[in-house]
């Protein structure tokens, strides 16, 4: 790819497009590599016990991902109840993913809209009591 | 053909990739095994690989499963496909949305999807240690494998070691008990 580098802002998304081919390249070579030696090799005694070994570290890392990305979401009723929601339908409905997020972002803000306009609803009837009371 | 569905599936992947890296797993395993392009247990070695190698698990997820289903061709289509997405919303974001980055919509939207986000991540663990009988099936489960899960989640909550030297331990270990 042939990028024009001008100044400012796009400069940097252009010289930061180089980085992210060049880098890309060196990993295109790492990971073909790979496969191709696998497949040569996948019957090999020492690569499958090597792989036995491996796959319930992978899921322990993969489950302290979802530890560290708890850690960020400050739980609520909503949140929890959108993370169970999330979780259900993927483990008991063949569903795309793509579509759980995407209802879960739009859930979310159905949920938020709602909330401030019952919580606006709620402040008005206290402020017209508080007229008739007074 | 074949070249076209590979570019199509990980351009998807890529637009939904929130929360990146294992957050993407269960996105990747619906279309790779929905195309039958990988079993489930190639697809535990592609992210096995895919882990163990510098760079995002998900490009060398596309990488990897692009190479197998179609040389080095099918490679660079796939890690093409995968990273457009991202660079087109980045585009969009930084030349017309940047005005809209406090917008209460847009932040309530962000804060509904970090509980997706976990959820996912647990979802894709949940599928890998299903796949892997780590957990329990009607085949049996692996109660070394489920020891070393336990014990290398621990050691990672613990510890905050790195994953590389992890995931070498593991497969040492691998070796030492099954070889």
């Amino acid at each position: 790819m042939v990028y024009e580098c001008k100044e400012g802002k796009s400069k940097c998304i252009c010289y930061g497009s180089y980085l992210l081919h060049s880098l890309k390249l060196v990993q295109l070579h790492l990971v073909e590599a790979m496969p191709s030696f696998l497949v040569g090799h996948q019957d090999h005694p020492l690569i499958q016990a090597t792989f036995v070994g491996l796959r319930p570290a992978v899921v322990a890392l993969v489950l302290y991902g979802a530890i560290k990305s708890a850690r960020t979401t400050k739980w609520k009723i909503s949140t929890t109840s959108i993370f169970l929601t999330s979780l259900l339908l993927l483990l008991f409905v063949k569903i795309h993913p793509g579509i759980v997020i995407f209802c879960g972002a739009f859930g979310g803000v159905v949920w938020k809209y709602f909330r401030n306009l019952s919580l606006k609803n709620n402040s008005t009837l206290a402020t017209s009591q508080k007229k008739v009371q007074l | 053909m074949i070249l076209w569905e590979l570019f199509l599936s990980f351009f998807r992947i890529g637009f939904f990739s929130f929360g990146g890296g294992y957050a993407m797993i269960p996105v990747i395993e619906y279309e790779v095994l929905n195309h039958g392009w990988l079993d489930p247990q190639q697809l535990t070695y592609a992210i096995t690989i895919a882990g163990m190698l510098p760079g995002p698990i998900a490009t060398n997820c596309a990488i990897y499963v692009g190479f197998t289903t179609h040389g080095i061709l099918g490679a660079l289509v796939a890690t093409i496909a995968i990273s457009l997405p991202s660079l087109i919303i980045l585009l969009t974001i930084t030349h017309c949305i940047a005005n809209f980055y406090h917008h209460p919509i847009l932040l309530t939207a962000i804060e509904s999807l970090r509980p997706i986000i976990t959820g996912l991540i647990v979802y894709a663990a949940v599928r890998l240690a299903l796949n892997n009988q780590i957990i329990g099936t009607s085949d049996g489960v692996d109660i070394t494998g489920f020891m070393i899960m336990v014990s290398t989640l621990i050691i990672l909550v613990l510890t905050n070691l790195n994953p590389v030297f992890i995931l070498l331990a593991a497969g040492g270990l691998g070796i030492l008990m099954y070889y």
